[in-house]
């Protein structure tokens, strides 16, 4: 019988179809808001996760800025407060329990890069060629090799920095000056892509980036380390904060350092991605309030153009509740033709989304996503039709047929 | 098997329009036995249609007894008494009250759906009433595609498929012309003979000619009973 009912509900919903097709329509815009914003904050998350993957999972940097400049540095340019890290601090690092290995290195930044006529100003990184490939896991050799030890006057280039970045593209032998000095590329790494990568870096020797930084002889730009695999990164993370915090004689609070773990930079990410969620899911959900009372609407009106109807059903001897069933099906319909609707929209949009986005930000909608849109769907419709439905089902059966 | 099929004693309706109480029926009392035919005559406001009402369990009686085949209906729950209404009794309005979406044999079809019939089963039994009912060629005819004439057949078919004991007609050819009213009585005198009791409300002159016993009734009250010799 409950086939018969979908069937008959199907009859009345096709018989109306300008008022269903409104109706379902409002259900679909409620419920693909809904789950393109879910995947787009999934795909964040997801994207956030597989560059912070890139960084290494057990390695850590200590910069020297303060957490609350660290925080702050999305405002106005010098608003940073400049501290200072020492190449004792990298001794300090490696006497805690639970670091494997840690190392200094020099950061330029915004250093000037000429080749040939052309001159940019980019990123390089100074470090000591045996431990780049632990501390930078992801790069990968394209062209050429990797930095040794004997290197001299030698560099490796990020993708971006020998294919985009200069009119014409730089090669394995080519010279490039930095900061002036002249530089042989013995390597040109494979695209990383995401922010995080190391597409727009240069690579050179940590001591050769000492000679051409302006940083003191004691001073290191950064400090990078490795916790080992037994130990839980958090708890090393705070073992090597106060570490820094006894060596540079500051309280809990006042660090002019920051340490930064993929583990810890995830669990804040992660809250902020959760407070994002719950925003964009409100917004969204106002929308699916409004589909819900399109329902209701719905509903309503059909009850009203259909009180006769029901009257006649009601004389013919069917009962309440298959009156309510009637109308709750029908209801239901509509929030289940609007879910498979929305979710087959929203994933021609996330593929859409994601070929316009390049891999830059994926946006994910799981199976579990779209089960949860469409089972969402239907409650929608049962529970937004159930006050109309019942209303029907309480007509009094003279008052519908007009008979009293 | 007792020949009584429906007792009412003293049975009154009253309505309230406001605070305004209005008795549409005062203490009516009928006794109507299996395989008759009667015809139910007053002027407008009579209570005529509500005594219909009432017996059709569209109503509750406010005081007064029903008894349908022995056994009392006044105080009955809803869907007591809608189940009484698909099994026991069938409707046929002056208004038609078809389904405006549904052909012929959709319309027939509804009251077996909620009484568990299969689609199959269904189909071939409206198939069947509206062949008996003059409409084999109407099957899958909306009701705005039929006359009033055809329309009041698909009614009575439907009245008819569950297979009721009872058949109660509120003015059945008030919406039509003579000439298709007399065929549905014509109809009605059919089902009778075939053992259908048939209760008819009417205004027409000709009906209480034709029905085994006619109730005069006026202000809520039974007139007179004439019964055809």
């Amino acid at each position: 019988m409950l086939l018969d009912k979908f069937e008959y509900a199907v009859k009345t919903l096709t018989h109306h179809y300008l008022r269903t097709f409104l109706t379902v329509l409002g259900v679909i815009v409620g419920v693909s808001a809904i789950l393109l914003l879910l995947s787009i904050s999934l795909g964040l998350n997801d994207t956030i996760e597989r560059e912070l993957d890139k960084f290494g999972a057990n390695n850590g940097i200590i910069l020297p800025i303060s957490q609350s400049s660290l925080s702050s540095s999305f405002g106005p340019s010098g608003t940073r407060i400049s501290s200072k890290l020492y190449i004792t601090d990298i001794q300090k690092v490696r006497s805690v329990s639970g670091v494997e290995s840690a190392v200094g290195v020099i950061s330029l930044t915004s250093t000037l890069v000429q080749y040939r006529s052309e001159e940019f100003r980019l990123s390089g990184v100074g470090i000591d060629p045996y431990v780049l490939k632990t501390y930078y896991p992801n790069i990968a050799i394209k062209e050429g090799r990797l930095l040794q030890n004997s290197d001299s006057k030698h560099v490796v280039i990020g993708y971006n920095v020998a294919k985009k970045v200069f009119n014409r593209n730089i090669e394995v032998g080519s010279t490039i000056k930095i900061n002036d000095q002249s530089f042989t590329v013995v390597g040109i790494l494979e695209k990383s892509g995401g922010q995080a990568g190391s597409d727009n870096n240069i690579f050179i020797k940590y001591d050769e980036a000492r000679a051409i930084s302006s940083l003191d002889k004691n001073q290191v730009s950064a400090i990078y380390f490795v916790i080992q695999d037994s130990f839980d990164i958090l708890t090393v993370q705070s073992k090597v904060e106060t570490a820094l915090r006894n060596a540079h004689g500051v309280k809990k609070g006042e660090e002019d350092f920051t340490v930064i773990t993929a583990e810890s930079t995830k669990e804040s990410v992660q809250n902020i991605l959760g407070y994002l969620t719950l925003f964009l899911g409100a917004v969204s959900g106002i929308s699916l309030v409004v589909g819900g009372l399109g329902i209701m609407n719905s509903m309503y009106m059909s009850i009203t153009e259909r009180t006769y109807e029901i009257g006649v059903l009601k004389s013919i001897g069917v009962k309440k509740n298959d009156i309510l069933q009637l109308f709750l099906i029908e209801s239901g319909l509509i929030g289940l033709i609007g879910g498979i609707i929305a979710v087959v929209f929203s994933i021609i949009l996330v593929i859409i989304g994601n070929v316009f986005l390049e891999g830059s930000l994926k946006l994910l909608l799981t199976m579990e996503l779209a089960i949860g849109g469409l089972l969402f769907s239907f409650i929608l419709g049962i529970i937004s039709g159930y006050i109309p439905a019942k209303q029907a089902s309480d007509l009094d059966v003279l008052d519908a047929l007009g008979r009293k | 098997m007792e020949n009584n099929i429906l007792r009412i004693t003293d049975v009154k309706k009253r309505y309230t329009l406001g605070e305004i109480y209005v008795n549409a029926l005062n203490g009516v009392s009928l006794d109507i036995n299996r395989g008759e035919l009667i015809s139910i005559v007053g002027p407008s406001g009579s209570g005529k249609s509500t005594l219909l009402n009432v017996i059709g369990l569209l109503s509750e009686p406010t005081e007064g007894k029903i008894l349908l085949k022995g056994k009392d209906i006044s105080k009955l729950s809803e869907d007591e008494r809608a189940y009484i209404r698909g099994k026991t009794l069938g409707f046929v309005f002056q208004t038609f009250n078809l389904i405006p979406t549904f052909t012929s044999i959709e319309n027939v079809s509804v009251p077996l759906m909620f009484y568990g019939y299969s689609k199959e089963k269904r189909t071939k039994i409206a198939q069947d009433l509206l062949t008996k009912v003059g409409l084999g060629h109407r099957l899958n005819s909306k009701p705005s595609q039929l006359s009033g004439g055809e329309r009041q057949r698909v009614a009575i078919a439907r009245a008819l498929a569950n297979e009721p004991e009872i058949i109660l007609a509120d003015e059945p050819t008030g919406n039509l012309d003579s000439k298709s009213g007399t065929a549905i009585l014509d109809l009605f005198l059919k089902l009778n003979k075939e053992g259908k009791t048939i209760i008819l409300v009417t205004h027409d002159p000709k009906l209480p000619n034709l029905t085994q016993r006619t109730i005069y009734i006026k202000d809520g009250v039974i007139e007179k009973e004439v019964k055809k010799k």
